[in-house]
């Protein structure tokens, strides 16, 4: 990361329900429920207008955004507003029905062609751009599980070169019986059930008026090659903290959250940070709602923010012990990619 | 801030593997069209596309175990290997340095999707192979390229911006050199032929029936494609310390979004992505000798791309040619192969034609270099990225002169 960015807003769909409280008390109830944001009807939420063949992933992206970037438009203008969406490969189910059509009817072009620009990769980043009127730099990247870390660290990059002022920034997957299947035969450890949502944030330069919920100070990543998975997550940690301007574990003993997302990392983490380890707050939200896929490190950071504010709303700003210290949230992805970052949640 | 060099180059193309049957291709206006024959096109009424033959990766790649990895994938680390070894670097060099490695896709894992449905289609649910449906994701391309390299201290990401996702990668990588993320950056972009794509733009009556012909009045749209162009991307002052050659510098580049529609492209949005990298590059519109255009061959595409030229350079815009007429479009791969073949032009002194041309739409009002090369003193290149979706990139690069 060039400079540090901050986390001025956030929002998050989820198989708790719609918005942020959903997702919350979800994760502060603690009984888990994968699967479909059930209350999440694309003609309900969107209109009927041009959603007929729209795939789910882009649907979840569109009314996310949507909730993030409400009252935003007053301050950033419209072309100066990014986006960046993580996927691991698009909307699968959209990309099968069209072939499958394709395969078996009585011409091979006897297709739906409206179907076709929702089977890209970058429909849903285009979808916000469209239904929300945001012309500035729009991006997709597809890192899977590490996307929503990936997406931090490439909005960053816009936002240090002057391209953005603002950039709304996270991941999104939907749930379909293609992608289930995917997932299973993915051959990776994952053995969560697969569940679906979008979870972003929004991001400015640390020196914007609009005040910070987090501050994002470092995002690392790596390539583990063959098994060398927590040597790999190790190294992130060590530059991810290095970078952050810690040593010798001056840096570690300020951590007071980690939110993971494969299931090996947490012991990797625990080894990292020693004894410093001890006090420190564990989530991991593919436990509550499911193997979100491409969203996965989206909603650790979102689960994050969501600690947060309630540690706010309980303790208040004077007793708030957590308030300023490190977060750190982990991810891999089935390829080997794994990623790091370091919060400071204010 | 860091000045941005490009000095490696990777081609895998319908009109030549490797820089210096590219470079030769280009220059004779090769055309890259045949039958299509890597998936079944019964039932189309015609079928052609710019398919790479004589792709052998066993013999283009040192490391990767080719059958671990989709096309697409084995194209785009073919691709990385040619580059640094164009760029005179070795993996030790590599490894001893933070490097980026970004790779613009439309495709990524969808020829494997397809594999997937035709099983289940022939053979029922059971048939569908569970390593076919490990190579799906999208991630796997730049991941290729860091195992055929062997680095691990590296920041890799797929950039899923369809058309336009190659000007996209190489400007990722640009901005990860230019402010100090990366020593080194490994960008471009990389497509396999894919019965999913050539279907979804023959509904959309976008296949041209014989060949494609970038702004000619009876153009009738793309034929698809496939490759990958991977450029090697340094600091200029690490280039010159090493004795590396040069082939072109990256000025900046500018990206939007039309906001408009799923596929058809907004003019004003376009001519302000070319005024943003145009600013970016700290060049003003006189400065640019010539246009590398997204170029299509659709109606749409040719008429709103010159109508944006002409909104920035008023009634006398560079000349603008399509490198698509010789390639085809080969969609993420489309804006990497054509800054290459920027990079090309301006190191040797001469600008690749748009091949298939008879006669000039006048709605297209531009010199598009027909048929034949020609030779020039390029000091200054833009390169167009237009997608679906109202993806914009658009790239600047220029000569170094020490």
């Amino acid at each position: 990361m060039i400079a540090p960015v901050k986390i001025t807003s956030w929002a998050v769909c989820s198989p708790f329900g719609l918005g942020r409280d959903a997702f919350a008390a979800g994760l502060r109830a603690g009984t888990p429920k994968a699967g479909q944001v059930d209350e999440f009807v694309i003609s309900e939420a969107l209109g009927k207008k041009g959603t007929s063949s729209m795939d789910r992933a882009s649907a979840l992206a569109v009314h996310t955004v949507g909730e993030l970037l409400s009252g935003v438009g007053q301050r950033v203008p419209l072309a100066r507003t990014g986006v960046v969406i993580g996927t691991t490969s698009g909307s699968a189910r959209t990309q099968m029905e069209f072939t499958k059509a394709s395969l078996t009817r009585r011409k091979p072009y006897f297709v739906e062609p409206a179907m076709m620009p929702f089977g890209l990769m970058n429909s849903a980043a285009a979808q916000c751009a469209i239904r929300h009127g945001l012309t500035g730099p729009n991006s997709t990247i597809a890192t899977g599980r590490v996307a929503g870390l990936s997406t931090v660290d490439y909005a960053a990059r816009w936002l240090a070169a002057g391209r953005a002022d603002a950039v709304a920034c996270g991941a999104v997957e939907e749930y379909s019986a293609e992608r289930a299947w995917l997932a299973a035969n993915d051959g990776g450890d994952e053995t969560a059930p697969i569940g679906e949502g979008c979870a972003v944030v929004l991001l400015e330069p640390a020196d914007s008026a609009a005040p910070a919920l987090a501050d994002v100070l470092a995002v690392r990543s790596r390539l583990a090659l063959g098994d060398d998975h927590p040597q790999a997550l190790s190294a992130c940690l060590r530059e991810a903290f290095t970078d952050v301007g810690g040593v010798d574990g001056v840096g570690v003993n300020d951590v007071g959250a980690v939110a993971t997302v494969g299931a090996g990392e947490r012991a990797v983490v625990e080894d990292f940070l020693g004894t410093a380890g001890k006090s420190v707050r564990w989530l991991r939200p593919t436990e509550y709602v499911g193997d979100t896929g491409a969203a996965s490190a989206s909603f650790a950071i979102a689960a994050l923010l969501a600690s947060a504010r309630r540690d706010h709303e309980q303790h208040g700003e004077q007793h708030d012990e957590r308030a300023g210290r490190l977060a750190l949230v982990t991810a891999t992805d089935v390829t080997g990619i794994i990623g790091c970052a370091l919060l400071r949640l204010r | 801030m860091r000045r941005v060099v490009v000095t490696g180059v990777g081609v895998v193309s319908a009109i030549g593997i490797g820089v210096d049957e590219f470079t030769a291709g280009l220059r004779a206006g090769r055309r890259g069209a045949r039958p299509i024959s890597v998936f079944d096109t019964e039932g189309f009424a015609h079928a052609y596309g710019c398919e790479v033959v004589d792709f052998a990766p066993k013999s283009l790649l040192r490391n990767l175990n080719p059958t671990e990895f989709g096309r697409a994938a084995q194209f785009a680390a073919a691709g990385a290997r040619m580059a640094i070894d164009d760029a005179g670097l070795d993996e030790s060099t590599l490894r001893a340095r933070r490097c980026a490695i970004s790779i613009g896709t439309t495709d990524g894992g969808s020829a494997d999707i397809e594999r997937l449905v035709e099983a289940e289609v022939r053979h029922g649910s059971a048939a569908r192979d569970p390593v076919v449906a490990q190579r799906v994701p999208s991630a796997w391309l730049p991941v290729a390229v860091a195992s055929e390299l062997r680095l691990s201290n590296v920041d890799t990401s797929t950039v899923a911006t369809a058309c336009g996702a190659g000007n996209y990668a190489i400007g990722n990588g640009f901005d990860a050199v230019r402010f100090g993320d990366a020593e080194l950056a490994i960008v471009g972009g990389a497509d396999a032929m894919c019965r999913m794509t050539f279907t979804g733009f023959y509904r959309l009556g976008a296949i041209a029936p014989d060949v494609c012909r970038p702004f000619d009045a009876e153009r009738k749209g793309i034929l698809t494609g496939e490759g990958a162009g991977v450029l090697m991307l340094e600091p200029l002052d690490s280039a010159l310390a090493r004795g590396a050659r040069v082939y072109a510098e990256v000025h900046g580049y500018g990206l939007n979004c039309d906001a408009f529609h799923q596929v058809a492209p907004k003019q004003d949005s376009v001519a302000e992505c070319i005024r943003l990298a145009l600013r970016d590059a700290g060049i003003e519109p006189a400065g640019v000798d010539l246009i590398s255009a997204h170029g299509t061959g659709t109606k749409a595409n040719d008429v709103t791309e010159v109508g944006a030229i002409r909104d920035v350079y008023g009634d006398a815009p560079p000349r603008t040619v399509s490198m698509k007429s010789m390639l085809g479009h080969t969609m993420g791969a489309a804006s990497a192969l054509a800054a290459i073949g920027c990079a090309l032009a301006i190191t040797h002194g001469f600008i690749p034609p748009t091949i298939n041309h008879r006669t000039t739409d006048p709605n297209c009002a531009i010199d598009c270099v027909p048929n034949h090369a020609i030779d020039a003193e390029l000091n200054v290149v833009q390169n167009n990225g237009l997608a679906f979706g109202g993806n914009n990139c658009v790239l600047v690069l220029g000569r170094y002169e020490s």
